[in-house]
């Protein structure tokens, strides 16, 4: 009796699992899938997320209800609630179950349609790839951040999970912050703007202090036109006293002026208009027959001058210097599988730099799935159908 | 500098007029003077696009408005390389009419000068990601087109021939393979990026996500495209949703969501 209910059963099972692996395997299913999963996307970048929720209830208070409802939902942390996750394993399952009938049909196909079924292939495996990749970084994976000021040594970061220690110690010799030169930094010039004003015929234009850009109105008194045009930015004006010319003493806008060359009433001239000091004017006395005003724009923020950030770092292990190494934006440094990344600084002070810590195992798999996936696509939509092309040339079976 | 901007504009412009009265009074000889402006406006852009690279030191894609003069240039670019191979006529207004309309939309709502860029934008991956983002816009762009003109085409049903209904069917589906491409690779170039300069090379940024739900609509048009053969109206609706997807993914995010990609609002 035992014996007949196992043998009963087992088809049963078997039938199940086909089943499950034919509705996996099918388009309809992966298309469902996909689609619920850019609808879930859609919601994670519409519906304020993780801390982003706090913020949206100050602003809005009565949605509070509103709020726990979508949170009940799982839809205030859409990318990182069980759900999503469910929906990503059911797509990896569908595109295994994919990947397993593309290399069956790669046995018997030929020509073009080879190379587009081993595209395919490639492509899926890639998919597979990336979101194995993801896997093992948040299984395996760590990240966190470390602070150093100028001259100090740690040997651990603050991770997600509190202070985590490094199998070596990190030292930080110098920090420095890179600003756009004067040249660089002239179209900031562009955000301020320049007030001309003709005292006799009280009338004023207001333009924007643009370098370089000519500005020609005709005057109204019948002399002529009337030209200005901003020659020179200086952010912070001082006059060399051994060569008594005009230079920045600092990138910062601490003393903004433009020079200006103005064309008017018959007179042709350069001035210089202060944005501190509007009514500075050292022109000998002489009668000008227009006044300039020079309104300097403050910059929203000061990181719009600052071309890079950098910090000079050693490894020491065991107490000796084991690596110098200088680490930037967009140049990070790799140790023993850690990496640092240059992520923050603290403005106030400059000798403290913010390092992101990440230890991601699964990135070299992230990347072996992204060029697989340019491997695959080309072949699909581009070499395939050359090929299918070159055969119809030649008089062959496309 | 702006003269360049500006002639190139007028080009496409003149290029729209052309390709209307074309369609309109039904002479072959409007058309090739459509493509011939349109040719002529897309060099001039071009030679816009490398001067203000010269002038800024730095590729031009790093903003807004930079990003919009690319995505002109680029419609017309894969127009043009299209023709080469289909002969489409219906396609040059709608191809002249974006390009125009970018120009104008970038230079009328966003400021065009040249700004010092921010030390994460400061990667040779800068160029690769958003060159290669843009061609596959403006490959969805023209799909698009096509998607519209097949909906018309199926609307009119025997006004117009199946033979052109054919040629839009093939337009569609092969300007969102090459789109296709470029989108994925542009997504790859940029996860590389973000993981040199972040250490993630996916954090849900919302311009993140949205490149994902557009690649995921256009993965879904090429499923049922070729392996379902899924054709006429159904198809062109998908393409009519994913290059809506492309806009907000585009222009959307960057006025209305905040994230990683802020610095391409302004």
């Amino acid at each position: 009796m035992k014996t007949e209910n196992t043998e009963g059963e087992a088809p049963a099972f078997i039938g199940l699992l086909l089943a499950i692996v034919r509705l996996l395997g099918s388009l309809r299913f992966a298309l469902a899938v996909v689609l619920l999963i850019a609808a879930a996307c859609v919601a994670g970048t519409l519906i304020p997320q993780g801390y982003q929720v706090v913020k949206y209830l100050e602003a809005h208070p009565a949605s509070q209800r509103n709020m726990e409802i979508l949170d009940m939902l799982g839809l205030t942390h859409v990318f990182s609630s069980r759900w999503f996750v469910v929906l990503l394993c059911l797509l990896s399952a569908s595109l295994l179950v994919c990947t397993y009938r593309r290399f069956l049909a790669l046995q018997g196909a030929m020509g073009p349609k080879r190379v587009r079924v081993l595209g395919s292939l490639f492509t899926h495996v890639s998919l597979l790839l990336v979101l194995a990749g993801g896997v093992i970084r948040s299984v395996w994976g760590e990240s966190g951040y470390i602070e150093l000021r100028e001259g100090q040594t740690l040997a651990n970061y603050s991770g997600s999970q509190g202070p985590a220690a490094l199998p070596f110690a990190v030292h930080l010799v110098r920090f420095e912050v890179e600003l756009y030169g004067e040249q660089e930094q002239k179209d900031q010039v562009s955000g301020s703007r320049l007030i001309v004003t003709w005292p006799e015929q009280k009338k004023t234009e207001t333009v924007a202090a643009t370098l370089n850009k000519p500005y020609e109105w005709s005057s109204a008194s019948g002399t002529g036109k009337c030209r200005v045009r901003i020659t020179r930015y200086v952010a912070d004006l001082c006059v060399d006293n051994a060569t008594h010319e005009i230079k920045s003493r600092s990138d910062e806008p601490n003393n903004p002026a433009i020079l200006v060359k103005v064309e008017c009433g018959g007179q042709n001239y350069e001035q210089w208009v202060y944005a501190r000091f509007p009514d500075f004017n050292a022109h000998d006395g002489e009668t000008r027959p227009v006044q300039l005003r020079y309104e300097f724009a403050e910059p929203a923020s000061r990181s719009g001058a600052i071309k890079s950030y950098k910090s000079q770092l050693q490894i020491l292990e065991a107490g000796k210097v084991v690596r110098n190494q200088t680490i930037e934006v967009n140049i990070p440094f790799s140790y023993r599988g850690y990496t640092f990344y240059q992520s923050g600084y603290n403005p106030r002070d400059l000798q403290w730099t913010s390092l992101q810590v990440v230890r991601d195992p699964g990135v070299m798999v992230v990347y072996l799935g992204f060029a697989l996936m340019m491997i695959g696509l080309t072949m699909v939509f581009w070499v395939a159908p050359m090929t299918e092309t070159g055969n119809r040339r030649d008089g062959g079976v496309a | 500098m702006n003269q360049l901007f500006n002639i190139g504009l007028i080009a496409y412009v003149l290029a729209l007029v052309a390709a209307i009265l074309g369609l309109v009074v039904k002479r072959r000889v409007f058309d090739r003077i459509a493509n011939g402006i349109l040719g002529a406006g897309m060099l001039v852009h071009l030679a816009y696009i490398i001067t203000r690279w010269v002038t800024a030191g730095r590729p031009p894609f790093s903003n807004m408005f930079e990003s919009l003069v690319l995505f002109s240039w680029a419609v017309a670019v894969i127009y043009l390389l299209l023709r080469i191979r289909v002969n489409i006529p219906l396609l040059a207004a709608p191809a002249a009419l974006m390009s125009g309309v970018v120009l104008v939309y970038a230079s009328a709502f966003f400021p065009s000068d040249i700004q010092p860029l921010v030390p994460a934008l400061r990667s040779n991956w800068l160029t690769f990601h958003v060159f290669t983002c843009f061609l596959g816009y403006a490959g969805f762009a023209v799909s698009f087109f096509a998607g519209i003109g097949l909906l018309f085409a199926n609307r009119a049903g025997s006004a117009t021939t199946p033979d052109a209904r054919e040629i839009l069917e093939v337009v569609m589906a092969r300007t969102i393979s090459f789109g296709f491409i470029f989108l994925s690779l542009g997504i790859v170039t940029g996860a590389v990026w973000a993981n040199s300069a972040w250490g993630t090379y996916w954090s849900w940024d919302p311009k993140e996500v949205w490149s994902l739900i557009t690649w995921l609509i256009y993965a879904a048009f090429l499923h049922c495209r070729f392996m379902r053969g899924w054709r006429g109206n159904r198809a062109a609706w998908i393409s009519v949703l994913g290059f809506i997807s492309v806009l907000f993914t585009y222009v959307g995010v960057n006025l209305l969501l905040s994230g990683l990609h802020s610095y391409g609002a302004s």
